[in-house]
């Protein structure tokens, strides 16, 4: 089920309504709705993989548990490790085993042997890399002695398998979720009406901006050959903005469905194409992920601890894996180590936490100095993005090669003007509205009821008319 | 909460009134699936020659210069499934039935309406002929299309009184004209990209097999010729399809047909009888060669016609 789907305009409403009215506000029962809703949002995409998420679910929970009660540090190890390499290994064989099959044949096949491998002919669970990594934090801060296990088994299922982040994030920790799910909740309008404005912000960047960038982008680069240097670049720029709206999107409406239920969700993005330097964007996309490995990762190997080399060597450690975690592909593999060589000076020079404020806080318009950084930044962004949505590193290449020719000074071929307005009109917002958590948070709050309410009416008009086909959201495949 | 429930319900009921006004409203526009369906339920007893399938039949084939009472029921993108669904309504009002022509092409095996990028055309189906979609989503125009393309039809039917009709009387579509006929070369190079399946579906493979064993054996029960055709297409499309693709729909129709007798399967795909000025694009004749490739068809089922008539003789 999508969330730009008619089918969860009416799922939403049912389990709202349940969830307040026909629990009375107990929170068990509470509870119970939310992990039946979520398994039944899971099994419309496909209800044979509502399986593989049970089995993960139960034994991380008992995993957890065992760890708790281990006598020793042996058996808690033992416990540790059987969580660990079952939930890898899942992962590893619905997402990673035909990559490496294939890569494994082609690497033989130049030493003039040929293999014809095995492959898998499974489609991958939707979520999988999502909710192992859900699972993976808990048994880590089990182990870790951060966390006491979870005894109550449908509250630990649904810090697992909470529909709006299910599928696609935030990544979310026991430490936050946890304590949320187990206390009573009691119905907040404040918060409520803050939900829904969040998703509607949510679902006007995935149907206005990313679906729409969507159909240019995916033009171009399906047919890079026949387009110049100038279009090539505008393709880059629309899936620089795809991405963007299709995944911020996607968190904004996550969170503000966890808001209808009064459960706050980790934030995901913060503006990251307002940012100077390329670690401040790390600081401000995908957060949650982010995050993940700073702690489950980075930390562990070393951190910052030990010298420049190991954290050099950590960093790209962790935008290696980063990279690896988004897909089996060679393009991934390359996106995170462009990422890792641009983020090397500011860790290099130390100068990695010079941005920790939104740019130009407090003030209408940047310095020219920031409007520079954020331009360059902005840049490398676009260039790593070419090798996140080519088909093969071959395809980026030559996308890249078609961009560097004389055909970049003229004209672009293409010249979508509404759609040059509607980026521009979305920058704007977002800049208005960038020391907030999504940008429409307090926009005009303060505005008379008829000019707020013309603002969100103009906001649902724009998704009507660009909506049409549901498009699917682009990290449901990681 | 009570507050929340007004405020949300104040907020929709402009947007729900405004929905549910549309909806009447484009449901209200005459078009090509709500014309066919007339067509066939008052004329159904007396057609002969039944077209069904996709664009290339839709534009390929011109009842008009048919010897038979004959009428053209194919629709873009219209699948084997649908294809079906069709005849099996209209299977007892089909009296005077004698044969059916269904396409073969190389995407008929490998895709199916309900799965592609034509999913929203299932909704035509579903209001216009009433053929049931487990999807209910499919029971509704304004979520189907595009608001500004919806706009336009509204427009163009309740001010400019213009329908939304494309075909002639029979049924043929007169959209593609040689008047505005398309680049042969860069049509066949994105056509026969776009109608190339990356991954071959398997999936679709069943369910379009199962589609035309249904299609055949109900064929069959009424004693009604089938004839499969390979459409006509131009060089710069057949040149450029995936082997595997075509060699396997090839196969399999031909194998279909050799065990079913009331069956037969006429490849026109590579057809140097059709040249340049034949085609609208590199995979759609206009109606100079709609005209050639209905007299074609036409002395096809005239034969059948013919030894079917000195068959029951003897």
């Amino acid at each position: 089920m999508l969330f730009n789907s008619v089918n969860f305009a009416i799922f939403l409403p049912i389990v709202f309504f349940l969830y307040w009215f026909a629990t009375k506000g107990i929170s068990k029962r509470q509870n119970i709705l939310l992990l039946i809703s979520s398994y039944f949002f899971y099994a419309c995409w496909d209800w044979r993989f509502l399986f593989l998420l049970v089995f993960s679910t139960v034994l991380d929970y008992y995993t957890g548990i065992k760890m708790s009660d281990a006598k020793n540090k042996s058996n808690k190890k033992f416990w540790f490790w059987l969580s660990i390499s079952v939930n890898l290994g899942f992962l590893g064989v619905f997402k990673y085993y035909n990559f490496f099959a294939e890569s494994f044949a082609s690497a033989i096949e130049n030493f003039g042997f040929h293999v014809s491998p095995w492959t898998l002919s499974v489609i991958l669970p939707v979520g999988i890399s999502f909710y192992t990594f859900h699972g993976l934090s808990y048994v880590i801060d089990i182990y870790k002695d951060r966390i006491k296990a979870e005894k109550n088994f449908i509250d630990y299922s649904v810090f697992v398998s909470f529909f709006p982040l299910l599928v696609a994030g935030p990544i979310e920790r026991a430490t936050h979720l946890l304590p949320q799910i187990q206390t009573k909740r009691v119905f907040d309008y404040k918060k409520a009406v803050d939900g829904l404005r969040q998703i509607l912000w949510g679902l006007f960047k995935k149907v206005v901006i990313a679906d729409q960038c969507a159909e240019y982008a995916n033009s171009i680069f399906n047919n890079s050959a026949d387009y110049n240097g100038s279009t090539l670049i505008l393709g880059a720029v629309f899936f620089t903005f795809q991405i963007y709206g299709d995944f911020s999107g996607y968190s904004d409406i996550a969170l503000g469905t966890a808001r209808l239920f009064g459960i706050e969700l980790l934030r995901n993005f913060a503006y990251p194409y307002f940012s100077r330097d390329i670690a401040e964007f790390w600081r401000r996309w995908h957060i949650s992920l982010s995050t993940w490995f700073r702690d489950y990762l980075y930390i562990p190997l070393g951190g910052s601890k030990g010298g420049i080399w190991s954290k050099v060597r950590n960093t790209f450690i962790i935008f290696l894996v980063s990279g690896f975690w988004h897909g089996a592909n060679w393009t991934f593999i390359i996106w995170g180590l462009l990422n890792a060589l641009y983020i090397m000076p500011s860790i290099i020079f130390n100068t990695n936490r010079n941005n920790l404020e939104i740019v130009a806080k407090g003030k209408f318009l940047p310095s020219f100095k920031e409007i520079a950084a954020i331009g360059l930044t902005f840049a490398l962004t676009v260039l790593a993005w070419i090798f996140f949505r080519a088909e093969n590193i071959g395809h980026a290449l030559s996308y890249i090669s078609g961009i560097f020719t004389k055909s970049l000074f003229s004209m672009p071929t293409i010249k979508p003007y509404v759609l040059f307005g509607l980026i521009f009109i979305f920058i704007l917002i977002e800049w208005l509205g960038r020391e907030n958590q999504y940008a429409i948070e307090k926009l005009g709050l303060k505005a008379p009821r008829l000019i707020k309410w013309a603002f969100y009416y103009a906001l649902v008009l724009a998704i009507l008319f660009f909506a049409g086909s549901e498009q699917q959201f682009i990290y449901f495949q990681f | 909460m009570k507050k929340f429930v007004n405020l949300v319900l104040i907020f929709s009921l402009p947007l729900v009134i405004g929905l549910i006004s549309f909806e009447f409203l484009l449901r209200n526009i005459t078009n090509d699936y709500s014309y066919k369906r007339d067509y066939l339920d008052k004329n159904a007893k007396e057609i002969e020659v039944l077209f069904l399938g996709n664009s290339h039949i839709l534009y390929g084939i011109n009842p008009e210069f048919s010897s038979f009472k004959s009428f053209n029921v194919a629709n873009g993108s219209q699948s084997l499934d649908y294809d079906f669904a069709i005849y099996n309504k209209y299977k007892n009002k089909l009296k005077k039935l004698k044969c059916i022509v269904i396409p073969i092409d190389y995407t008929s095996m490998y895709a199916t309406l309900g799965d592609g990028v034509e999913k929203w055309r299932a909704k035509n189906y579903t209001i216009y002929f009433d053929i049931k979609n487990q999807n209910y989503q499919y029971n509704f125009e304004v979520i189907n299309g595009k608001l500004l393309k919806n706009l336009v039809r509204i427009k163009r039917f309740y001010l400019n009184k213009k329908s939304d009709i494309t075909c002639n009387k029979l049924g043929y579509g007169t959209a593609f004209n040689s008047k505005n006929a398309k680049d042969l070369v860069e049509t066949g190079k994105t056509a026969s990209k776009n109608h190339t399946q990356s991954r071959k579906n398997n999936l679709s493979f069943i369910k379009n097999q199962k589609s035309l064993a249904s299609i055949i054996k109900l064929a069959k029960q009424k004693n009604i010729e089938i004839i499969f055709v390979s459409s006509p297409t131009y060089k710069t499309y057949y040149e450029k399809l995936d082997a595997d693709q075509l060699n396997n729909t090839i196969n399999h129709i031909k194998e279909i047909t050799a065990k079913n007798e009331n069956a037969h399967y006429y490849n026109f795909l590579k057809d140097k009888r059709f040249i340049a000025s034949d085609f609208f694009d590199a995979d759609h004749l206009n109606e100079i060669g709609a005209k050639k490739f209905t007299s074609i068809v036409d002395s096809l089922i005239q034969t059948f016609e013919i030894n079917k008539f000195y068959l029951t003789k003897k």
